[in-house]
Order: C-alpha cells, then structure tokens, then sequence
C-alpha cells in the first residue's frame, strides 16, 4: 500500500537541525546532503523526470525582487517510488507542490527530497534511510 | 439472436481454450523426477514464481547499512584492519566527505554489494542458468548445471565473480568467489572485497511478493567470523518502473552534484 495521505494542513516550514545518527541511502554516496536537517519548501513544477538512476524535481521559487530560482531536488529512482505511490505523471509542469527535503552541504539550491504535498492535499513519501531529519518531521500515515 | 458466424466464433474460441489451457503457476510436482531442478525446460515447471522485478520495502537500515556509516559499530564483525578502514570512511562521510564508490559514476558495484542498493533486479531463468538482471546494467550469472567453480587460478576474475547454484525445493542456494579486487563489500564505505572473499546466498519467497535473500560473507582477512544478513524485497510488477541503465539522469560527480536544469519542456 503506498504511503500516502490526504493532509489539511500547511507542512512545517524552516530549517530543523536535529541530532541524529547518518542513516544509508539507496546506491551511491549520499554525503553530499545533510541528511540532519530537514528544509520546506514551496514552488512550482518546473520538470520532474521519472528517470534512473535517479528521479528529479525541479521547482521555480519565487526569489528576491521578483525573480525566480531554479531548485533541483534528487530522488529515489522509479522502482523505489512507485511503492510508495509516485508515478510517471504525479507531478505536472505548473503544478503547486510543497517539498521537505535534506539540503546539499555546500549551500547550493537543491538537495534530495523526501516527501511532497500535491495540490489535491496528497502527501507521498519518499524513502529515507533510520535517522534522517526528515522522517522525523513527516511521516505517513499508519497501515 | 447470434448469426451463424457468431456461434461459429464462439466454438472456435472454446476449442482453442480448451487445447491451450489457463495459465498455470509453477508446480514443484510437475517436475521431472530425478533431474535436478532448472537443468531441463522439463525440470523448471517445479520452479517457483519469481516474475516481475524485486526491490527492497522500507526501512533500509539493516546490518550492512548501520555497518557502513557507524563508527564503532560492532555489528558486523570485521579485523581490526577493516575496523579501522570502515570508521575512517565513517568518519569522512559523516564531514560530508563521501567515500568513492562504483556506481557513483556508474560502475559496476559487483557482488555482494550491489543487491545492496535501493535499486531493483530481475530473475531470468534457463534450463542450467539462472541471470539475474539489476537495474544499474549489471548481469549476473549462476550456473545451474552441476558444474563446480573452476580453480580459482585459472578464473577469469569480474566484479561479478564466478557463480554456481542449486535448488533445494523452492530456494536457490547461490556460491559465489571469484570477484574482482574493484568490487564492492557494503556499498559506500570504500572497503573492497578480498580474493578469497566467499558469497553464499539462500534466495526463497518468504510470502507471495516477498523475496528473502539472507547472505554470508566469508574472508578470514576482512572478518573475523561469517558474516550473515537478511533483507526482504518486493515484487514489483509495472515494467516501467523497473529500467536498466545508470546514465540516464546520474548527475553524481562524486562529491557534487550537477545541477543544470533541464531543458523547461523536458
């Protein structure tokens, strides 16, 4: 059964820095994200790409005086997500999504996203690894 | 009220049902007695059902995982030398330095680490062969024609190593030697196996989309005992979510990660 919920409510926002041991991820090193925090984000679908290895969202937010930022957000690839809900055409060019994500360690606008709340109030979840930030803060809903 | 032609159709089509049967699952009876099972086309009718792909359920933080980025942790039992390798690579990771692995830029991982990954893998049986397909592009073969390994001198050593199985019942018994020096032990931790490295994997159905794959590891130079794990993959069944390859979107240059945009109408 994929891990998805209906949520009326607004995801919590801001950066949240917890304590926690460096979980496993997927194929390849993910040390690159601060797999201890867990950042929100709101934006608009610029792509996203059900490809492999890696699924990718591409969101434009809104930045300072009008302009907007490119943020890209890697993922699981298709196997892992389709059994948690996802699939190829989840998310559309245009559509509102809000994500929570574990930031890249060197500041830049991106990192790997671990759930995303879809305009009809659909949150999925992506798989994180035992003791990631994120899994703390979101989690789906019980089978 | 159906035409001729109608009724026609109709009989015809019983009659092609009725020489063609419905389709029918595996049936250990049905195989040949004393052939060892998956030799013959005859003798796999008793093989169990293993269609579709298999990729592993959450949560991903079993043995070889807590192994791989804990300092400290005594859960597998490794030499001291490996000790002090695997807390240096947990270490580094943990400054969020990651320690080079193979697939990163998409390499071969080799065995046992690359059933490690979140990636999923597909069985593929013939009479005496059984190839696994994983969806990073790699391809293994296990022998199942009685044949033994080859002297491990005249081995043509691969990431892959040289692996022979057998059936008993419904569990594929795999032993694997053989592998490269370059494959990888437990995915991200920069330790690589040993020559004398020895994998032995049990390989059963645990329920019907269960796949349980318990693994032992054997190297007297990386371990002071047999290491043995267990993990559980799911049956997944849309082909389309099951793709082979690694090139495609791997933006991973090892310690950074490419973050042109796509093209806007991509």
């Amino acid at each position: 059964m994929p891990h998805s919920r209906k949520l009326p409510a607004v995801l919590a926002s801001g950066a949240l820095a917890l304590t926690a041991s460096s979980g496993a991820r997927a194929h390849h090193s993910f040390a690159m994200f601060d797999s201890t925090q867990c950042k929100a984000i709101a934006g608009t679908v610029r792509n996203f790409q059900w490809t492999f290895p890696h699924s990718w969202i591409w969101l434009n937010v809104p930045g300072r005086n009008g302009t907007v930022q490119v943020w890209g957000f890697e993922g699981e690839p298709p196997s892992d997500l389709s059994r948690q809900g996802w699939k190829k055409n989840t998310l559309q060019k245009g559509d509102k999504v809000n994500l929570h994500y574990n930031p890249l360690r060197d500041g830049r606008m991106g990192g790997a996203f671990s759930s995303a709340l879809l305009p009809d109030g659909t949150l999925l979840m992506a798989i994180r690894g035992k003791g990631d930030a994120c899994a703390e803060i979101v989690k789906p809903a019980a089978r | 009220m159906r035409s001729l032609a109608g009724w026609f159709a109709l009989l015809c089509a019983a009659a092609l049902l009725a020489a063609c049967g419905t389709p029918s699952r595996p049936d250990p009876a049905a195989a040949p007695a004393g052939v060892p099972a998956g030799t013959t086309w005859d003798s796999m009718k008793g093989l169990p059902d293993w269609h579709g792909a298999w990729t592993k359920p959450e949560p991903l933080d079993q043995g070889p995982f807590v192994a791989c980025c804990i300092a400290g942790s005594t859960t597998v039992p490794l030499t001291p030398k490996f000790l002090a390798i695997r807390d240096q690579a947990a270490r580094s990771i943990q400054k969020g330095v990651g320690v080079s692995n193979n697939i990163v830029t998409c390499q071969p991982d080799g065995v046992p680490s690359n059933l490690l990954h979140g990636l999923a893998h597909q069985y593929l049986f013939t009479p005496g062969l059984v190839v696994m397909l994983l969806e990073d592009g790699e391809v293994r073969r296990i022998h199942t024609d009685g044949r033994a390994h080859p002297p491990l001198g005249t081995l043509h050593t691969s990431v892959e190593g040289d692996s022979i199985g057998h059936w008993e019942g419904g569990t594929l018994v795999v032993d694997t030697v053989g592998m490269s020096t370059e494959a990888n032990l437990f995915l991200t931790n920069g330790m690589k196996v040993g020559r004398d490295t020895h994998v032995v994997e049990r390989i059963a159905l645990r329920d019907k989309d269960t796949l349980r794959i318990e693994t032992t590891i054997t190297d007297p130079e990386i371990f002071s005992a047999p290491y043995t794990y267990a993990l559980l993959y799911t049956r997944l069944l849309r082909e389309e979510d099951f793709d082979i390859g690694c090139s495609q979107s791997n933006r991973d240059n090892d310690q950074t990660l490419d973050l042109t945009p796509p093209p806007e109408d991509d």
